[in-house]
């Protein structure tokens, strides 16, 4: 028996038919003008950054003799009667001779950047490990980390700050790295606190949710769970928290950094902290009299990358969860 | 209420221990001690620094020294002599003859209250605080009266600008402008004899983040307020609309503001640190970072505790206001 198999047209859905949570997220960030902006200008100072000793025009450290206090492009001279220079485009600082203004800011980007990002990621990890094993296990274990929390919460932070990167300054500890594991300790210690208690209310509101359930009675085990079910639900909050954190970093190390402490310089161009951004701030204060330009290009290089970021984090955020949208 | 505020005041007993032994542990972990590394005054010879270590208890063991510095200890006749938590905050290592109270609130002789360390903070906090509010509410509240209005537009920006930029970035900006190129001020001023115009800058300056912060959430809490449906039926019912501004939606929308008043007025006094260095304004701050520099044991205890009793009060009023501005809330 001849059979005739009649197909009805199948209708294959492409795969681009198919949205990701991602490519809707992505789709509205397009549309967010001042947040590509942005993205833009940060992804411009990580260049920067990671580039500072290819494009840095001169010596971050070395002065060069007779040339200090050289005005920058919009003056056509210094009040000290130094003529501008096209060699040194922002002008040069005074420190026995002049250090090209643009290099030694290159050199900060780079050090800053590692000062932001570097306990951002710290901080990130250890706030959602914290906050998901007391979301998701409550009981005691909730309790007593809670409790931990709340101590951390109610720290004075810019203190704590300060007495630690003082009291161990000078310790072996303290001097490792220029300074930046000192830092890192001491700043991931008084701001973990935050994101583990928003990291606890999320594996709070999933935990019971039914695809958990679901997940739970098909026999997975919790770790499965969390790292399944529970971050790839959170990434969207760690993303924002992310933007909005490494700024808040970044100016932590600028103000110790103005304080004289954070980051130590170091005279060796071919080290990694050759200057911060906080060391440029009291360089540069401490010339604001004679030479306010030098002080202004500083709090202007830090303030775009600053409110950039706040930008980004904003589209991030109304991109990520339409629903928190202002 | 008051079964919450005994609670909150237990937490607060295992709160303030905790912080007490991470600061009494950093500054023991600082190499040095009081009497040496000093480049300012003559050196002390070992004799000396012993009579002296006896005299501070510095040669008991840590924990003694750290109970006792809390608690209270007896002295030689046997007499109980109180502690951190009596209000003594026991004697500066450095600043001879002096107790770190005195150091903290003690003015000058001649001299009101705001000229001591801690007035002179306090005038700048509160000054940084009074902008914020006088500014940020009605601000914040305007702006959402004329969503979309080019008022609101331009209002938005720059409190969005105004908390981003950090507040010491800001201070930076505003001694360019105003010290260096007008000229209205100068860079380092004479706090001896400060006044009202003196702390005007950096009271302003010191309070733009909090005042961008307290603007934005104002608008935002309006807007969400002006939607409610009570604020429709009060104008369906024919109100006026200045009573319908000012009785169903200003009343409800500043609620929420009111609470984070006390931990903002609790930040702007304990966070003036580097505000404080700028400006060269003598309060807490400055001795502070000179306290931990010279390993003044005493002064550098004393003024974290002072400082964290600060933060505890002010998000402590969060809880108590809440529960007074908004009878809704009880607070269990």
């Amino acid at each position: 028996m001849a059979q005739t198999v009649t197909t009805a047209p199948k209708v294959y859905l492409k795969p681009t038919d198919a949205q990701s949570v991602w490519s809707l997220a992505w789709r509205r960030m397009r549309r967010n003008k001042p947040a590509m902006i942005s993205a833009v200008i940060v992804l411009l100072y990580i260049l920067c950054g990671i580039f500072a000793d290819v494009i840095s025009p001169h010596s971050p450290v070395k002065a060069i003799s007779g040339k200090a206090q050289m005005p920058p492009f919009w003056r056509a001279e210094s009040p000290a009667g130094q003529k501008y220079d096209p060699e040194f485009i922002l002008g040069t600082d005074n420190a026995g001779g002049g250090r090209d203004i643009v290099s030694r800011i290159l050199y900060g980007t780079r050090s800053s950047l590692v000062a932001g990002l570097l306990p951002a990621v710290v901080v990130l990890l250890l706030g959602t490990l914290i906050g998901f094993v007391s979301g998701y296990s409550g009981g005691m274990t909730d309790n007593i980390l809670m409790r931990i929390n709340d101590v951390f919460y109610a720290i004075p932070t810019e203190l704590i700050l300060i007495l630690v990167t003082i009291s161990l300054g000078e310790t072996k500890f303290g001097r490792l790295g220029n300074g930046i594991w000192l830092f890192l300790l001491a700043l991931s210690s008084v701001s973990w606190s935050g994101l583990a208690r928003q990291m606890r209310g999320s594996a709070l509101a999933l935990r019971n949710l039914e695809y958990v359930d679901a997940a739970r009675s098909l026999g997975a085990s919790d770790w499965h769970i969390i790292f399944k079910h529970v971050l790839p639900n959170s990434i969207g909050i760690l993303v924002v928290w992310m933007a909005f954190a490494v700024p808040r970093f970044i100016i932590a190390e600028a103000a110790l950094g103005y304080i004289g402490l954070g980051l130590r310089p170091s005279l060796n161009a071919k080290e990694f902290f050759v200057t911060s951004w906080g060391r440029l701030f009291l360089d540069a204060y401490s010339t604001v009299t004679g030479q306010p330009d030098y002080l202004l290009v500083v709090a202007i290089v830090v303030s775009v990358l600053v409110i950039s970021f706040t930008f980004l984090g904003d589209g991030l955020r109304d991109a990520l969860d339409p629903r928190m949208k202002r | 209420m008051t079964s919450f505020l005994v609670r909150r005041f237990l937490f607060f007993i295992p709160t303030f221990l905790v912080i007490s032994v991470i600061t009494f542990a950093l500054m023991k972990a600082a190499p040095g001690g009081p009497w040496d590394r000093d480049s300012e005054s003559k050196q002390v010879d070992a004799r000396t620094v012993k009579l002296l270590e006896q005299q501070y208890g510095l040669n008991k063991p840590s924990w003694r020294q750290f109970v006792s510095y809390i608690f209270g200890d007896f002295d030689d006749q046997g007499a109980f002599k109180c502690g951190a938590v009596c209000g003594n905050l026991g004697p500066s290592y450095r600043q001879r003859g002096k107790t770190v109270q005195q150091i903290l609130f003690t003015p000058p002789a001649g001299k009101g209250f705001v000229d001591s360390k801690f007035g002179y903070t306090l005038r700048l906090g509160v000054i940084a605080f009074g902008f914020s509010v006088l500014l940020g509410i009605p601000l914040g509240v305007l702006a959402a009266l004329r969503q979309n209005s080019l008022f609101d537009y331009v209002v938005t920006f720059f409190t969005n600008i105004g908390s981003a930029v950090p507040g010491f970035v800001a201070c930076f900006f505003a001694i360019i402008i105003f010290a260096v190129t007008l000229k209205l001020t100068s860079v380092t001023q004479d706090w001896s004899k400060a006044g009202i115009n003196t702390f005007l800058l950096p009271g302003i300056m010191f309070g733009l983040n909090t005042m961008s912060a307290i603007a934005r959430y104002m608008r935002a809490t309006v807007l969400e307020v002006m939607r409610q449906d009570y604020v429709r039926t009060a104008r369906s019912k024919g109100a006026k609309e200045s009573a319908v501004i000012w009785r169903h939606i200003l009343r409800n929308a500043l609620i929420p503001v009111i609470t984070i008043l006390g931990p903002a007025l609790a930040g702007l006094l304990t966070g003036s640190i580097v505000i404080e260095q700028i400006f060269g304004v003598p309060g807490v701050g400055v001795d502070f970072i000179r306290a931990i520099g010279q390993r003044d044991y005493s002064l550098i205890m004393g003024t974290t505790l002072f400082y964290f009793v600060l933060v505890i009060l002010g998000n402590l009023s969060v809880d108590i206001l809440y529960g007074v501005v908004d009878p809704r809330i009880r607070v269990e």
